[in-house]
């Protein structure tokens, strides 16, 4: 997959919470609305994901549910929580101001020093 | 951050409570998940079997996933420790397959956890607090005297400063402890405690009365009608529950006392008493400093801090310091939690000495189950193929451990409940030894095992179980489990003791040779102060105590108070001797200097003899008539050697009532003594001993003194009394003195015939009581049991340090057993090669042997050096102590012997083959 990049070591935590935030997915939902939402180019490695996702249920960051899916099958949905939500926010910001400052760096020339 | 840890407790329980369910889930999710992909793949082109594989590649094991996730979730050290049912399971099987590591080891934690639980207890009870409403604002108030390290009692002039200007102090009262005969309507005579209390006592409890009334300020005036408040116990003892009790009168002493009410059960405030009785004292009969010994009590004032009333004392000490610098210069007014009177927390050493011995007691938990812990790692050594196979099979590290500590925890768990069971018994024990002795416990103490203890307790079992479950097994789960693991096919044993091993079998029976005698030893001595028989007819003697009641002099009478109290006691005395010798059932009367036979101890010079060291006593001129020992040359003693007594008095020291008496001097010419047998024999080598004469050296143990003694000449020899010595070191070589006539001592004792000697106590106090009122009997007793219950606290602390030795004696031989037959056993192939070899059997015998033993040799010689440090903290080193030291040696290095013994025989027989397959 060429046009495919690898996560970066931390990031896949604040995915899974921007993908919950969409509204509640079961565990394969949340892989296909990473992809999606990246428009494919994000892939998550399917054995971490669900590590992940217990670990943000264990830190009362995302909170689950059993309920029936599209297909009639019944799955465990995830969706996110206050504490959550507060933590999405803090980390797009912070993902944010690192990209620009990176962004800046790069963008530097001979003559703007 | 309080969500985050709030979601986090929440999930870990779920996996803790729910582990099965949480694991179902997981399944369900992962299976689902690996359908979805399954069914994606299969859109996208893939033929239905290869998109199933392809998605359960994808997906990974979900053994692993599961793993994960589990680590995910918090639950990664559960795992690695889980242990289950079957872990305890195995872990009482265990007991079961090696019952003498079970009894050894069970038996010796057992008797460890009672000793450490028992302290904790009576730690504990010592420190509760009191039942009563706001309990803990009730505060004592005294003087302390640095320069004698005691309280001053003496104190009801500062009591009434107090009561008048304390503001953080309220409700200000004193109490202190009279005896008096209770006589009632039936001629019954009890000597009974009283305590003489300010009526604002039992405000400071806030306990109202349950029949009647308490005391009120109304009865504390000059001129009130005596009055008497009894307690619930005593209702029901001494007055069977009658409900009509208030308004009878009762007699206290020669005083007819109203009952004013009864008291509600467990009410005892001020210490454990049944009966109260307003204090009536005036500051102004006595000196500053002068009077009776009164206790002070208080509550702390609504809105006033403990801080605010040490405050308030430290200026008034200062303020009466300066102004009677006399008598208040150096003492300094203390106040402090109203317990704290009673357990000596306010002196620091008290709780440094508890918290020492506490320390110790577990010091000792700690040494006990390193012993086990031994004997448990010589057993895993043992078993070192099945855990070699376990963790083949995958069982990791931490779950081999888990198991190895579901043992000791089962073993600790049954040494525990066993050692609450001896610990409640010595509890009961001890409390009933304390009310024999009518020293029992105040009201809020009692001595049992509380829920704490029980704690306390299975907090050391599960210590115990660390200690000799998880040593054992971190040690023996090393790394060298694999190496092990290659050699497993040959069958050889793989664990190396090396070095830790000859240390601890050193260590080990240089501990036993250097402490353990000293326990023998202790115990011993305990043993023989226990079981001593008086060797007469004891049975058939009545032995008492005779008090008188008696005031506290004002500092007017003061002068002449003694001289007084004691001419009117002596001529009650004789008229009661009068008395009792006038009944038909008493043969004899006698007095008698003390009643637990100990003699005092004195170096004696005999003419014509070397100086010896001989035990005196005091006894009455009819004493051997009494008790039937006969004089077997010479003469008895007469009226005449005894003379009259002069100068004796009875004093009270420091006006706490406890009065003693002050043996004067005899009037009488004669130097008699009479000598028993064995001095004649220890002393004088057997020669005759009539005629010859004595004198004692320096100072005699009684008091006596003077440069140059007097001679005494012995008149008469009498038989060994008693037959074994009531102290075991105590000289048997005796030198009887006369009591000289008219002598007031501490015990009398009748000799009955005809009637029980149980049975005539009540008759004697009637007796007494109508020779005066305020004269009491106290301690009435059988000469036998008397005898019995002097010993008593000795025969238990006895059965205390013999149990401890013992199991301590078994604990380290059954250590060095297995320590030894394993080091042995550890040498089979290299014994069994030299045997192909052709080696001489006698020496490879010889080999094994020297090695054992000098191993062994090692460690009881330094016991042997370090033993007679411990065995001098008991006096002098003497030769029954020496060979209790080389008696433990020997069955030290006889154990080593025996361990060694099986597992040489089985080296000896092995094949050569086998030998070398072991490699």
């Amino acid at each position: 997959m060429p046009d495919s990049a690898e996560i970066l070591p931390g990031t896949l935590d604040v995915l899974i919470l921007k993908a919950v935030s969409l509204g509640r997915l079961h565990g394969y939902g949340v892989l296909l609305r990473i992809e999606q939402i990246s428009g494919g180019a994000l892939q998550i490695q399917q054995g971490a994901l669900y590590p992940a996702l217990y670990r943000l249920e264990h830190q009362g960051l995302i909170d689950s549910e059993w309920g029936t899916s599209d297909n009639n099958r019944k799955a465990k949905f995830y969706r996110l929580t206050a504490a959550g939500r507060k933590r999405l926010g803090e980390e797009t910001a912070s993902w944010n101001r690192l990209v620009q400052a990176i962004a800046r760096s790069l963008a530097a020339t001979p003559q703007s020093i | 951050m309080l969500s985050g840890l709030v979601a986090r407790a929440r999930s870990l329980w779920k996996g803790v409570a729910r582990p099965q369910s949480i694991d179902a889930e997981m399944q369900a999710e992962f299976a689902l998940h690996i359908e979805l992909r399954t069914k994606d793949l299969i859109r996208s082109g893939l033929a239905p079997d290869e998109a199933a594989r392809i998605a359960r590649v994808e997906f990974g094991k979900t053994d692993h996933r599961r793993q994960d996730a589990r680590r995910a979730r918090g639950l990664g050290p559960l795992d690695g420790l889980r242990f289950s049912w079957i872990d305890l399971k195995l872990g009482a099987r265990m007991l079961v397959k090696y019952p003498g590591l079970t009894i050894v080891g069970g038996l010796g934690m057992a008797v460890a956890i009672a000793v450490s639980t028992s302290f904790f207890a009576a730690a504990s009870a010592l420190y509760s607090g009191l039942p009563l409403d706001e309990g803990d604002r009730i505060v004592s108030i005294d003087y302390f005297d640095p320069r004698w390290n005691d309280e001053e009692r003496r104190i009801i002039h500062d009591f009434e400063a107090w009561r008048g200007e304390l503001k953080s102090v309220t409700d200000l009262g004193a109490r202190r402890t009279v005896q008096r005969n209770l006589i009632t309507g039936d001629g019954r005579a009890e000597p009974v405690s009283i305590a003489e209390m300010s009526a604002s006592g039992f405000r400071v409890a806030r306990v109202p009365a349950m029949l009647g009334r308490h005391l009120l300020e109304s009865d504390e005036r000059e001129g009130a009608p005596p009055v008497v408040v009894i307690g619930h116990d005593a209702w029901r003892a001494r007055f069977g529950s009658d409900s009509g009790i208030v308004g009878r009168e009762v007699r206290l002493g020669g005083t007819t006392h109203t009952v004013l009410g009864v008291m509600p059960a467990g009410f005892g405030f001020p210490i454990a008493n049944q009966y109260w009785a307003p204090l009536r004292l005036d500051a102004s009969d006595y000196e500053r400093r002068k009077g009776p010994a009164i206790h002070v009590f208080g509550r702390l004032a609504a809105g006033a801090t403990m801080a605010q009333a040490k405050a308030e004392l430290a200026t008034y000490t200062q303020r009466v310091a300066a102004d009677h610098p006399r008598t208040h210069a150096e003492i300094r007014a203390r106040v402090m939690p109203y317990q704290d009177a009673f357990n000596g927390s306010d002196e620091v050493e008290v709780l440094q000495l508890l918290g020492f011995m506490q320390l110790l007691i577990i010091l000792l938990v700690g040494i006990v189950c390193t012993n086990v812990a031994t004997l448990v790692y010589a057993r895993t050594a043992a078993r070192h193929s099945e855990i070699g196979v376990r963790s083949a099979l995958g069982a990791s590290r931490p779950r081999i451990v888990a198991h190895l500590f579901a043992e000791g925890l089962v073993l600790s768990t049954l040494a525990t409940a066993v050692g609450l069971g001896i610990a409640g018994l010595t509890l009961d024990r001890f409390n009933a030894v304390l009310v024999s002795t009518n020293a029992p416990l105040t009201f809020w103490m009692s001595l049992r095992l509380t829920p704490s203890a029980v704690l306390y307790a299975f907090a050391l079992a599960g210590l115990a179980a660390v200690i000799v479950g998880v040593v054992p097994a971190l040690k023996a789960t090393g790394k060298r489990v694999n190496a092990s693991l290659q050699r497993l096919s040959s069958g050889a044993t793989g664990l190396q003791l090396g070095g830790t091993w000859t240390a601890l079998v050193v260590a080990q029976a240089a501990f036993a040779v250097a402490v353990i005698p000293l326990a023998v030893h202790t115990t011993r001595v305990f043993i023989g102060y226990g079981t001593a028989k008086p060797g007469f007819g004891s049975a058939e003697f009545l032995a008492f105590r005779l008090r008188m009641d008696r005031d506290v002099p004002t500092s007017a009478g003061a002068a002449s108070f003694d001289r007084d109290f004691t001419a009117r006691y002596r001529a009650r005395e004789r008229e009661l001797v009068q008395r009792l010798e006038s009944e038909p059932e008493i043969r004899h009367l006698i007095h008698l200097a003390g009643i637990q036979g100990k003699a005092p101890r004195a170096n004696v010079e005999v003419e014509g003899a070397l100086p010896s060291v001989i035990g005196t006593s005091r006894v009455d001129v009819g004493f051997f008539d009494a008790l039937d020992i006969p004089v077997v040359s010479g003469r008895g003693f007469t009226t005449t050697d005894a003379g009259i007594a002069i100068g004796g008095e009875w004093r009270d020291g420091d006006g706490d009532g406890f009065v003693e008496y002050r043996a004067g001097d005899s009037l009488s010419t004669s130097t008699a003594v009479i000598v028993n047998r064995s001095f004649v024999r220890e002393v004088l080598g057997g020669a005759n001993a009539l005629g010859r004469r004595l004198r004692y050296q320096g100072r005699m143990d009684d008091g006596q003194s003077a440069v140059q003694m007097k001679w005494y000449e012995i008149v008469g020899v009498v038989n060994d009394f008693p037959a074994t010595p009531m102290e075991p070191d105590a000289p048997r070589a005796m030198v009887y003195h006369p009591i000289a006539d008219g002598e007031l001592t501490d015990v009398m004792a009748i000799r009955l015939s005809g009637v029980a000697p149980s049975q005539f106590g009540e008759r004697l106090r009637a007796i007494t009581a109508t020779v005066d009122p305020n004269l009491r009997v106290h301690d009435i007793r059988p000469f036998d049991v008397a005898l019995r219950e002097e010993h008593r606290a000795m025969r238990m602390t006895a059965l205390g340090i013999g149990i401890v030795t013992a199991s301590v004696l078994l604990l380290s031989a059954a250590g060095i057993y297995a320590l030894m037959s394993f080091t042995v056993e550890r040498r089979r192939r290299e014994i069994g090669i030299r045997m192909a070899l052709g080696a001489d059997r006698a020496r490879v015998v010889r080999g094994i042997f020297a090695r054992a033993l000098g191993q062994l040799a090692i460690g009881v010689g330094i016991g042997i050096v370090l033993a007679p440090v411990f065995l001098r903290l008991d006096g002098p080193i003497t030769a029954a102590k020496v060979v209790t030291m080389f008696a433990v040696s020997g069955v030290m290095l006889l154990v080593g012997l025996l361990a060694s013994v099986g597992p040489t025989r089985r080296s000896l027989r092995i094949q050569p083959t086998e030998a070398l397959k072991e490699g």
